[in-house]
């Protein structure tokens, strides 16, 4: 599981430079949301949640850019929603496009782990 | 004495009344994170996001009895939304944010922050020290020598650095806000 093994190796011995891992991250990010929007129609704060306990963990000024990009290219749309408390939400959820990027970006990270598994053997 | 400013923020009903402190530190965040933003559609989008935001988390500060907000509860507020990290520029270098390894890559612009992360009065010597790639042990020792120096004015200066400058929680997000701001 990306998400996990990640943390754990992040408590193991890990001695990367975190600059080049922040890097990778930071463009994972995108992909992430995906995931999130993919499972579930979701605010704002259900994608931080669901983040919050990673290393993909963001903040409302990461996200709201991100999704608002995203949405311009077609990935995601969202619907208004009263709440009960404060203001109206922005549910969110993927797009054909957004799901077919999903599918795409999943099966392409499978061959990147077995490229990492294989190459330097 | 301080003025009081009513504000409105997108999708709250009711005004916010904030001190002059709180309100300054508001507009510059806002102000900044729209200059950050690239694209002008996103723009708009991402200022009503913020404002939905602040608004709701300001309104949970205030709990039940509505008050005049101050510059700690802005404060805190803009903390946990964190800078605004402006997307892609168009026509930027993917690998853009990766430090000189390669050799003809450019640094992003660097800007200086507040890091709340290792501080130990409010974070300037942490900030500095990211800025200036130098061990923030030094910086805090250049800071106590300039202290010493100038017969106590630079605490002064480290007092005006700790309003001006906007705050970060961590090293990462420093980054984060680096690769953005470029």
């Amino acid at each position: 599981m990306l998400v996990g093994d990640a943390t754990l190796a992040r408590e193991g011995t890990m001695t990367i430079d975190q600059t080049k891992l922040t890097a990778l991250r930071k463009g994972l990010l995108e992909f992430l949301i995906l995931g999130v929007v993919s499972a579930d129609t979701v605010y704002a704060a259900d994608i931080l949640k669901r983040l919050s306990e990673t290393d993909f963990a963001t903040q409302e000024g990461t996200l709201y850019p991100l999704l608002s990009k995203m949405r311009r290219e077609g990935l995601l749309d969202y619907e208004w929603q009263e709440s009960a408390a404060g203001p109206p939400r922005k549910y969110y959820r993927l797009t054909a496009a957004g799901e077919a990027q999903w599918r795409e970006f999943r099966d392409y990270w499978s061959s990147l782990t077995n490229l990492i598994d294989s190459v330097g053997i | 004495m301080q003025r009081v400013i009513d504000i409105h923020l997108a999708g709250h009903p009711s005004p916010f009344r904030l001190d002059e402190d709180a309100y300054d530190a508001l507009r510059t965040y806002l102000e900044r994170a729209w200059a950050g933003i690239a694209d002008a559609a996103d723009q708009a989008e991402v200022a009503g996001d913020l404002e939905r935001s602040i608004g709701a988390k300001l309104s949970e500060r205030m709990a039940a009895e509505p008050r005049i907000l101050m510059l700690a509860d802005v404060e805190a507020v803009l903390t946990d939304i964190g800078p605004v990290a402006g997307g892609e520029t168009p026509g930027r270098e993917p690998a853009a944010g990766f430090g000189p390894i390669g050799g003809g890559r450019t640094r992003p612009r660097r800007r200086l922050y507040r890091i709340r992360e290792g501080q130990q009065i409010a974070g300037v010597c942490e900030g500095l020290a990211a800025y200036s790639e130098i061990d923030v042990g030094w910086v805090r020792t250049i800071f106590v020598f300039a202290t010493l120096i100038t017969v106590g004015f630079f605490p002064f200066v480290y007092l005006a650095l700790a309003f001006i400058l906007p705050v970060v929680p961590s090293y990462d997000a420093w980054l984060a806000a680096m690769d953005d701001a470029t």
